[in-house]
């Protein structure tokens, strides 16, 4: 083992080229909106997608990479559709402003369940996060005159450029692409990131060589929050509104299954749970209405036989099949 | 009451396996159906007997073929499979049963009212309470008093050291999952009694016996007895304060106990 | 007042009176003791003496009910452990704790990364690190495995390991928790040399606790003896091998 392979070893991370990753991506968007901007349907199920990915990948921030599992999302996602959809229809705010502030309000409420929930570990945070979520979900139900109650909040109007729905769709896929980098670039590759993955693999040892524990839980609560809240308030521009099933328990699973199914230890992983979730979803519901039977059933399986998710499981056929001898993956 | 039935069943579990079972509810679901189905094909105590133990069963044979296989890996796949099981088991019910509410047809014996401190009290509620003061009297003397017992509680304890003694595990967690499911499957038929059975329940349900777990603590048959009576009055005061916040109570409560004293009233802290 | 300060100044580590009880066991019973700069101290006793539990009181992964841990004449009772770690205090584990999946290589880097204050947490640039990477590395003799996870290391290479991360952390007191336990003779005797070259090199503080009276009197200046939660003798190792109580208490523990 020279020196020189060691060398690359350690100052590997750096020179990815992020800018060249959403320079690529944002063209995708701009021709799959040229492609699309007649078709509603197509539109509407990218679009659907798009969210959902966000909402996985922050979420996996916590989950795969930080080792929480965390109940309370839903809530949070409820948080941000319900923020922009309160400022855009009785504020009268415009977008923009409804979607900087959405993420904001999100991630404060994140950093507080946060600092009452980390207080516990393993079964009891999940529980904790659960109730809380429990909690704003209840208090969005019943808070009628704010929240609108079972009939939630309906009539966000859009104008301007994102009046038209191809406009919409523009706008969600570079929010969420630009997120997705962030995220990348910012959260997981980093120093950050790297903290939290020793904090994932040993809290007690990473304890010992001066990494506060504690404080980057916090942070990552946050910024998964933060996240939350984007992917929570587009959901609301791409409906139209927000309802109480927003931060249901339900809502809480949905980027469980995306980023168990998908891979929790990688970055596409929740990418492609994602896209498997809606694909699924909106293949059998056009012949049953027994969805939740077959997630449940997906779910059983990949916990029993492929824990690590399908991304894993595609790399080791993959390697397999070509008897590739590749360096041992550190997700 | 009957709500102490179902989490006494999901303190058992945690307490022996240490796995929370969030498909409890369903289980409990299953029995309600079960017993109004039964209940139309025999006789009704037939029926009413036959349903749990056939959740527990069914119990039995998931614990068997999926759970038994996660007690290795970590917390959260466990949690993640009866997640799975929550999703399996709700859509099976209203694929047999249909999406809307069922009620069983109360027998002649149950159909009448006791006049008891001026009220008239529907005897229903009062076997409904009847059974579930039984159960918990039975459940305490054979975990307290008896050998089986005191094994069950050892397994709980420290499993290693149980094993080594030349107790096959693995059969009382089987068992304790049984007779854990079949506690859920009774809750359910009584609550066939007291109030229409409707598809979605079994979510609802098994939150409400998370918060009567935590509150009278994980593990605890007491603690679940206690917390089904402090939630139920707690819930009651709720209504009375915050009519309309009375379930956010509930779960601002269960935050509170939570934080201050996790496993409880009756439980005993797990080192994690 | 000035001539106290300065001897207290002259102890990189002072104990005063600490105390931790567990459920009504008094694990740490009133223990006072004092640790000049640069030596090699070994703290011995029996099962249960409450050796590790001193170990997790100093660094702050238990709390302690009273008394004071003062480092360098600061008092650190009850700070956090990475705290601990960041003022100079670095520890390894008695039973081997590393980080797994991650290689020999990304282990030393996590030490060398987090035990002092971080500069910017969005870098992905670690080329700085790499040469004192190299250097812990080459110092505890691991460098040829640097890729290697560190799962798939033997036993004694982990325990190394362990001692790596810690000394990566760029301590003044490095704190070793029975690092020979579960060796065999050949990889004790390559601990020990390794312990002999750091505290000569680096001018470390060492205190180690340690079963094998060999690794005890071959490395120690000075020896604790701890028995059921108190110091019972302290000094050199020939004045420790003749006090009649630590006698008793091991003899007594083997008869």
């Amino acid at each position: 083992m020279t020196e020189t392979r060691f060398r690359e070893h350690m100052a590997s991370g750096m020179g990815r080229s992020y800018s060249l990753w959403l320079l690529a991506l944002i063209i995708a968007a701009i021709l799959l909106t040229y492609l699309f901007h007649s078709n509603i349907f197509v539109l509407s199920l990218i679009q659907e997608l798009a969210v959902m990915i966000l909402f996985a990948t922050a979420y996996n921030l916590m989950l795969g990479f930080s080792g929480l599992l965390s109940f309370g999302h839903g809530g949070l996602f409820g948080i941000g559709a319900y923020t922009l959809a309160l400022l855009m229809v009785k504020v009268k705010l415009s977008a923009l402003w409804a979607l900087m502030a959405a993420p904001l309000l999100t991630s404060i409420a994140a950093w507080g369940m946060g600092w009452l929930c980390l207080r516990l570990t393993g079964v009891y945070f999940a529980f904790l996060t659960l109730a809380f979520s429990q909690l704003i979900w209840a208090v969005i139900w019943k808070w009628r005159s704010l929240t609108g109650g079972d009939d939630g909040i309906i009539g966000i109007e859009l104008s301007g450029a994102i009046g038209s729905s191809a406009g919409l769709f523009l706008l969600i896929l570079i929010v969420v692409i630009v997120c997705a980098v962030l995220i990348k670039m910012l959260l997981i590759d980093s120093q950050f990131g790297f903290a939290l993955r020793l904090i994932r693999e040993n809290p007690r040892r990473a304890r010992a060589i001066g990494i506060n524990v504690r404080g980057y839980q916090l942070l990552v609560f946050c910024a998964s929050g933060f996240f939350t809240g984007i992917a929570g308030a587009l959901y609301a521009l791409h409906s139209g509104g927000a309802f109480v099933e927003y931060a249901s328990v339900a809502k809480s699973f949905e980027p469980i299954w995306c980023s168990l199914v998908g891979g929790i230890y990688t970055f596409v992983g929740p990418i492609v749970g994602a896209a498997l979730m809606l694909g699924l979803d909106h293949f059998i519901s056009r012949f049953t209405e027994s969805w939740a039977l077959f997630a449940g059933a997906v779910l059983i399986i990949v916990v029993l036989f492929a824990p690590e998710g399908i991304v894993r499981l595609a790399e080791c056929f993959y390697r397999r099949l070509f008897r590739r001898v590749g360096v041992e993956k550190w997700a | 009451m009957n709500l102490f039935l179902l989490a006494s069943g999901l303190s058992l579990i945690y307490g022996v396996l240490g796995v929370v079972n969030f498909a409890h509810g369903s289980f409990y679901l299953i029995g309600a159906y079960f017993c109004y189905t039964c209940a139309k094909l025999c006789p009704f105590w037939f029926a009413f007997v036959i349903a749990p133990l056939a959740v527990g069963a069914l119990g039995i044979i998931t614990e068997l073929c999926l759970l038994r296989k996660v007690y290795q890996s970590e917390h959260i796949y466990q949690l993640l499979l009866t997640w799975g099981l929550v999703l399996v088991f709700g859509d099976l019910c209203k694929l047999v049963w249909g999406v809307d509410k069922k009620t069983l047809g109360l027998p002649t014996v149950l159909a009448e009212a006791m006049r008891l401190f001026g009220t008239k009290i529907p005897l229903v509620q009062i076997f409904a309470t009847l059974v579930a003061a039984i159960v918990a009297a039975l459940l305490i003397i054979v975990l307290y008093k008896t050998r089986i017992g005191a094994l069950i509680r050892a397994a709980a304890a420290d499993p290693e050291v149980t094993s080594a003694l030349g107790v096959d595990t693995r059969k009382v967690y089987t068992a304790v999952f049984g007779v854990g499911c079949w506690l859920a499957g009774l809750g359910g038929a009584v609550s066939a009694l007291l109030m229409p059975i409707y598809a979605g329940s079994d979510l609802e349900l098994v939150l409400v016996a998370f918060i009567i777990v935590v509150i009278g603590g994980m593990g605890s048959i007491i603690g679940s007895l206690v917390g089904s009576l402090i939630t139920g009055l707690l819930y009651a005061l709720g209504i009375l304060l915050v009519p309309r916040f009375a379930l956010a109570f509930l779960y601002v409560l269960m935050v509170g106990v939570l934080i201050i004293r996790p496993w409880g009233l009756l439980g005993r802290p797990q080192i994690d | 007042m000035g001539l106290k300060r300065r001897h207290e100044a002259e102890n990189i580590l002072e104990i005063r009176k600490l105390r931790k009880t567990f459920d009504g066991v008094v694990a740490v019973n009133n223990v006072s003791l004092r640790l000049q700069p640069g030596t090699v101290t070994a703290l011995i006793g029996p099962n249960g003496a409450g050796k590790t539990t001193l170990f997790n009181v100093i660094t702050g992964h238990l709390k302690a009910d009273s008394g004071q841990v003062v480092f360098k004449g600061e008092d650190i009772t009850n700070l956090a452990p990475h705290e601990i770690c960041r003022r100079g205090i670095a520890r390894s584990f008695q039973i081997v704790n590393v980080f797994p999946r991650l290689s020999v290589s990304e282990n030393v880097l996590a030490a060398t990364l987090f035990h002092k204050k971080i500069g910017n947490p969005f870098t992905r640039n670690y080329g700085s690190e790499t040469g004192y990477v190299t250097e812990v590395l080459e110092t505890v003799g691991l460098f040829s495995q640097a890729d290697l996870a560190a799962a798939k290391l033997s036993y004694g290479d982990r325990k190394v390991l362990d001692i790596a991360i810690a000394l990566a952390c760029g301590p003044e007191l490095l704190l070793l928790d029975e690092p020979t336990a579960g060796l065999g003779p050949e990889e004790s005797r390559r601990i020990i040399e390794l312990i002999r070259n750091l505290q000569k090199k680096q001018r470390l503080t060492l205190f180690l606790v340690e079963h094998d009276m060999d690794v005890v009197f071959a490395l120690s200046e000075r020896i604790i003896v701890m028995h059921e939660g108190m110091v019972i003798a302290y000094g050199r190792p020939e004045e420790v091998r003749k006090n009649e109580r630590v006698r008793q208490v091991y003899l007594g523990e083997e008869g």
